[in-house]
């Protein structure tokens, strides 16, 4: 579940549109602010958990966190179905891969915890060994000398785009320290970080794909370079255009992450002890995906 | 048992999501372009190379016609072909574009930047060049369905056969053609109404410098070491090559061959055919030396 949140919607970008000079320095900068954000993040929500005080503080706190998994999940979708609007049903409204993404996702946050880590885990299995297998058959489109054009930038030349990167750095670690502080009895931390990194390596061979068949100037230029270099990939005759397996990926992904944030909502209204919780969830969950239609 | 009902309508909201058919159409209602010709004179023609399936009467066998267009940009062409007929145009299926030398380099990046913009173009589409695009189309014969997929299958067998990979695939034509030195396309001609690969047009800083033929073309392969390895045939000579690796400096060209199935004077000739190429095209490709070393070493 932490590899898939990690991938969720981020990998639909890799590299980074239009990326300038110090944007890439900026991104890695993010995920080590990320990984301290999430440590203290963890703690931080652990207290809450167990935080016996007046209602107003719980509910002012408990707010505020379900803010953070709202907005994580309206970015989600929005990015989800304006990707899917744009390649794959581009002859079709945007409104109706809303609503069935929408659909699904309110089915998977209402169910337990318990079947969302089941679904994570067949996901899981099923992404990373589609993209290990992808990554073999591409090999034969690689260019090795488009790593040279891989230039990180300093410090001092992260610009104002890059703002949005630190902006997700703290957001997304506090949404999935909030699940994961929540959701599982028994802490389990080494799994968490393994997931995270298998989650990075992830996002890396997408971006590596696509930098190597194209370059980075090119698949920068791109609005979704992933599948773009999936799509050049042939075994044999029989198999080509495989950029079905890409848009499967982040559709799985972007529903995992999405239903974590669900989850996490539901695990906040539990804590603040609301009347009429599954209500109160499923208005906050329409919520969100109205909100990714009108932004 | 409600589980069970909704595990059910999440399985077909699911299935009906990566179906792809909602905006289907119907076969007859398209037309699947499987090759695009490009050519200039005061504008860009574009010649469109599209089948018609046969509709729902199992009697109507697909077959393919050339739609054209014109215009002053590639986009504005296919505009005007668009509005010229009823059906939509699909792009999905094209397997080669084809560039008619009539297009100047500027006038051949439009073409590029157009193919960048068309989403539904794979990048996977063949860029190949002839003297003149709507010609070839209209005078050739499919063997096959489309003439487009003729273009696609003579390029494969021809990288099966002969191991020459022509690197002409539209990503890597767009990608040589904006940051490398040099970058070739497979040219085109007819025979018997049948288009066939004749030779390769080779491009250094986007100006035409060199056609070589098709034998001239296989050399060309091995010494910039991209050939993939297959049954040479040279005059009566003939040998399987598993492997190659050519290694250029002033003082001269280091090349292991790996063959087998080998003729007698396999080495002999081929040395000789690279030597003739080498000198023949020193300065026009610009090579460190028409000296070559060889050796042969027994294939795996």
């Amino acid at each position: 579940m932490a590899a898939l949140f990690l991938f969720g919607n981020i990998a639909l970008f890799i590299p980074y549109n239009n990326a300038v000079e110090g944007e890439y320095t900026a991104i890695i900068i993010a995920f080590l602010i990320g990984a301290l954000v999430y440590c203290l993040a963890k703690f931080g929500i652990d207290k809450y958990e167990n935080l016996k005080t007046k209602k107003i503080i719980i509910y002012g706190i408990g707010a505020v966190l379900i803010g953070f998994c709202m907005l994580v999940s309206v970015v989600t979708i929005k990015h989800f179905t304006d990707y899917v609007s744009a390649d794959v049903l581009s002859r079709n409204r945007k409104i109706f891969s809303l609503i069935g993404f929408g659909g699904v996702y309110l089915f998977a946050a209402n169910k337990e915890k318990e079947a969302t880590a089941k679904f994570s885990g067949v996901v899981f299995v099923f992404s990373v060994v589609s993209m290990l297998l992808l990554l073999l058959a591409s090999l034969g489109n690689f260019e090795p000398s488009h790593l040279k054009t891989l230039v990180m930038g300093d410090v001092g030349e992260i610009g104002k785009r890059s703002v949005k990167y630190l902006f997700y750095a703290f957001l997304f670690p506090v949404v999935f320290g909030i699940f994961s502080a929540f959701s599982f009895k028994e802490k389990n931390t080494k799994s968490e970080v393994l997931g995270l990194i298998i989650g990075f390596f992830m996002l890396s061979v997408c971006f590596f794909s696509a930098t190597l068949t194209f370059s980075l100037s090119e698949a920068s230029g791109m609005e979704h370079a992933y599948p773009m270099s999936i799509s050049v990939v042939s075994v044999g005759e029989l198999f080509t255009r495989m950029d079905g397996f890409a848009y499967f990926i982040f559709f799985l992904s972007a529903l995992v992450k999405a239903a974590i944030c669900g989850l996490s909502i539901k695990a906040i209204l539990e804590k603040m002890n609301v009347k009429r919780k599954k209500a109160i969830l499923n208005f906050l969950l329409c919520l969100s995906v109205a909100i990714a239609y009108f932004i | 048992m409600k589980n069970k009902v909704l595990s059910v309508v999440l399985a077909v909201v699911i299935m009906a999501a990566f179906c792809g058919c909602s905006g289907y159409r119907e076969p007859d209602s398209s037309y699947i372009v499987t090759a695009l010709g490009f050519d200039a004179d005061d504008e860009i023609t574009v010649s469109a190379e599209v089948v018609t399936a046969g509709g729902s009467e199992r009697s109507n066998e697909p077959y393919s016609e050339i739609l054209t267009g014109r215009g002053d940009t590639p986009e504005d062409a296919v505009f005007s072909l668009n509005s010229q007929i009823s059906k939509i145009l699909m792009f999905d299926h094209c397997t080669a574009v084809i560039v008619g030398k009539t297009l100047s380099q500027d006038r051949f990046e439009d073409v590029i930047e157009y193919g960048l913009k068309l989403k539904e173009l794979n990048f996977s589409v063949y860029m190949t060049v002839c003297d003149n695009a709507a010609d070839l189309l209209n005078n050739s014969k499919s063997i096959s369905v489309a003439r487009g997929f003729d273009i696609a299958s003579n390029i494969r067998e021809t990288k099966k056969d002969t191991g020459i990979d022509y690197e002409n695939r539209f990503f890597e034509t767009f990608e040589a053609y904006k940051s490398k030195e040099y970058y070739s396309m497979p040219f085109l001609t007819l025979n018997d109404k049948r288009i066939i690969i004749k030779g390769e047009q080779i491009y250094k800083n986007k100006k035409e410098i060199a056609t070589l033929s098709n034998e001239e073309s296989l050399m060309y392969s091995f010494v910039k070491n991209n050939n993939r390895g297959g049954k040479i045939y040279l005059e009566q000579e003939y040998a399987q090559v598993t492997q190659s690796r050519f290694k250029m400096s002033e003082s001269g060209i280091k090349a292991t061959l790996y063959i087998k199935n080998n003729s007698k004077d396999f080495a002999f000739v081929f040395k000789q055919k690279t030597e003739n190429f080498l000198s023949k095209y020193k300065d026009v490709l610009n090579f460190k030396s028409d000296k070559l070393e060889l050796a042969v070493k027994d294939g795996v």
